[in-house]
C-alpha cells in the first residue's frame, strides 16, 4: 500500500524532531540558516551550497481569486536545482550568488506530457547586519537586504516547448530591497523581514511590459537545539500589482501567493550541514491570485569556512 | 526617534567594535564559590589565569565542557587558575551556580554583571577564552580551539598552545584565535 501524502509529511517531520534532540540549545548559528540557506551565520566566512526544489502543482488561483483544483488528465512538476555561494565582505556585509537550474514538466489531456527547463535567473544579493540577534536584549538584529536579479533565465513569451516548459525566468531585471528583524529567545529565534522589488521594462515585439512591483512579507519562528541543527516554521506573502502593458495598467494581472513551510537544517560537521523544508501554497482564497497551488520540498548541502 | 537619529545610532552599533586592553582590568567577580575574585595581579599567585566566557544555552559551551575539563585536569597543576565567565544579561550568582552544577565544570564561575570583563577583553561570543599572565597581560584572547561544536581530535588547539607558551615564558605564537560560539547578550 502506497503511503498517503500526509503520511509521507508526518514521516519527514518526525524524523527531522527525532534527529535534532531536546530543544535546549541556544539560537545561536543555524536558525537563520533554516530560514535563509545561503546565509552565513556569524562566524563563517564563506560557504557554498546545492539545493535541489520539487514541487507539484494540484491547483491554481485565477485572476479573480478564485481556487480551482488541477484539471483531470493535467499535471505540473517543478524542479529546481540552486547553486548558490556567499561570502563575508566585512564583518557585518555578506553577500551571496545564487544560480538555478529549472525543469518543468507539464501533461494535459490534449497535448501529452511536456518536459523542458534551462538555465533561470541569477540572483545576487547583500544582507549587512547593524546589529545581530541575541546580542542586545531589547534591540533586535536588524539587517538590510538588497539584491538583483539578471534576465538569465528564459521568459514565457520566447519558450519554444508546447506547454512552454522551457520558460525559466521572467526576462526582466529585478532589484531587491528589503529589511529583516530578527531576536533570540533562549532557544527560539523570531524573524519578520519584508521586501520590496522593482522590474525594468521589456519590450515583446510591438508590447511594452513592465511586470507589477512585487513585495514580499516573510515571519518565521525556529528553535535551535543542543546538536546546533534548527527548525522553523515559515510564513511568506508575496503581492504583486498588475503588470503594464504599453503604459497601462493591465487588469486581472496581479498576483498573490502565500507559502507555509516547515525548515530544518542539521550540522553534519562544523562545516558541514544539511538543509531541507516542506512548503505548501494553501488553497486559501484571499491569499491567491494568478498563483499556481502546489506542494514541495527542498534538500541542500552546504560547506562553509569559517 | 528621527530616521535620521535611528540611521546614525545604527551606524555607530554596526561599526563599533569591542574594545581590548592590553591588561587585565583591576574588577573584582563573585564566584559561584562564594568567594570575591580580584582579577589584578596582585591577588593571584596563579602562573597564569584563564577565563573563558560562558553561554548557558549555547552548543559550542556543552560540547566544549569536556575538553575544558581536561584543559583545567593538565594546566591547573602547573598553576594554572580557571573561571568560566558570564557576562551577559541576567548573570547572577544563584544562577550561575545552577549551571555549574548541571555542567561540572571543576572550576568556579565568575558572575560579570554588566559585562565589564566581556568588554575590556572583546569577549563577543561564548567560548571566548582568555589568558592572563603572572604580570596581569592579556597574553591569548578568542576559541579554545578551532572546532564549534563537532569536536575533531585534530583541531588546532589554540588555548592549549598558548598556554604552553605563556608558562614557558615566551611569546604566544598565535595571540588571537577566533572563537565560534554563541553571541553573549551583553546589553
Amino acid at each position: 500500500m502506497r503511503p498517503s501524502r500526509s503520511t509521507f509529511v508526518s514521516l519527514v517531520l518526525s524524523a527531522i524532531v527525532a534527529l535534532t534532540s531536546d530543544a535546549r540549545a541556544q539560537s545561536c548559528c543555524a536558525g537563520g540558516g533554516a530560514i535563509t540557506p545561503a546565509r552565513l551565520a556569524p562566524h563563517e566566512l564563506a560557504l557554498v551550497g546545492l539545493q535541489t526544489k520539487s514541487s507539484l502543482v494540484y491547483g491554481d488561483f485565477d485572476a479573480h481569486g478564485s481556487w480551482g483544483g488541477a484539471a483531470p488528465g493535467s499535471s505540473e512538476l517543478d524542479l529546481e536545482q540552486n547553486l548558490f555561494a556567499a561570502a563575508r565582505l566585512l564583518k557585518r556585509l555578506q553577500l551571496s550568488l545564487l544560480a538555478p537550474l529549472v525543469e518543468t514538466r507539464r501533461t494535459t489531456r490534449s497535448t501529452g506530457a511536456d518536459f523542458g527547463g534551462g538555465v533561470g535567473d541569477i540572483n545576487a544579493s547583500a544582507r549587512l547586519d547593524f546589529t545581530m540577534a541575541g546580542q542586545a536584549r531589547f534591540v533586535p538584529g536588524i539587517a538590510l537586504l538588497a539584491g538583483l536579479t539578471l534576465p538569465t533565465g528564459r521568459p514565457p513569451d520566447a519558450a519554444t516547448n508546447t506547454l512552454a516548459t522551457d520558460a525559466t525566468g521572467i526576462g526582466a531585471f529585478q532589484g531587491n530591497f528589503g529589511l529583516a528583524v530578527e531576536q533570540t529567545f533562549g532557544p527560539w529565534l523570531v524573524n519578520l523581514s519584508g521586501l520590496v522589488a522593482l522590474r525594468t521594462a521589456r519590450s515583446v515585439g510591438p508590447v511594452n511590459e513592465v511586470l507589477g512591483a512585487p513585495f514580499t512579507a516573510l515571519g518565521a519562528v525556529g528553535s535551535s537545539f543542543r546538536n546546533d541543527a534548527a527548525i522553523a516554521c515559515v510564513v511568506s506573502y508575496t503581492g504583486e500589482g498588475d503588470a503594464t502593458i504599453n503604459g497601462q495598467a493591465a487588469s486581472g494581472s496581479s498576483r498573490r501567493s502565500l507559502v507555509l513551510s516547515v525548515a530544518s537544517v542539521l550540522p553534519i560537521t562544523d562545516t558541514w550541514r544539511v538543509q531541507g523544508s516542506l512548503f505548501a501554497h494553501p488553497p486559501l482564497e484571499p491569499f491567491g491570485r494568478n498563483q499556481a497551488t502546489a506542494v514541495g520540498l527542498t534538500l541542500g548541502v552546504i560547506k562553509a569556512w569559517n | 526617534m528621527e530616521l535620521k537619529s535611528l540611521t546614525l545610532l545604527l551606524s555607530l552599533v554596526a561599526c563599533a567594535g569591542a574594545p581590548r586592553t592590553s591588561v587585565a582590568p583591576s574588577l573584582t567577580l563573585m564566584g559561584t564559590d562564594h568567594r570575591a575574585h580580584a582579577l589584578s595581579p596582585e591577588a593571584s599567585r596563579a602562573a597564569a589565569t584563564v577565563y573563558v566566557f560562558y553561554n548557558p544555552h549555547c552548543p559550542c559551551v556543552s560540547a566544549h565542557v569536556a575538553r575544558l575539563r581536561e584543559l583545567h585536569d593538565a594546566y591547573a597543576p602547573r598553576g594554572v587558575q580557571w573561571f568560566m565567565v558570564d557576562s551577559e544579561v541576567g548573570a547572577s550568582t544563584e544562577r550561575d551556580a545552577t549551571f555549574e552544577s548541571e555542567r561540572t565544570f571543576g572550576f568556579p564561575m565568575l558572575v560579570d554583571i554588566g559585562g565589564k570583563l566581556a568588554r575590556a577583553t572583546g569577549a563577543e561570543f561564548a567560548t571566548f577564552a582568555v589568558i592572563v599572565d603572572r604580570a596581569g597581560n592579556l597574553r591569548y584572547t578568542g576559541g579554545v580551539d578551532d572546532d564549534r561544536s563537532h569536536l575533531r581530535d585534530e583541531a588546532t588547539p589554540y588555548l592549549k598552545d598558548a598556554l604552553e607558551d605563556v608558562l614557558a615564558g615566551r611569546a604566544v605564537r598565535r595571540p588571537e584565535g577566533k572563537a565560534l560560539g554563541c553571541a553573549l547578550q551583553l546589553w
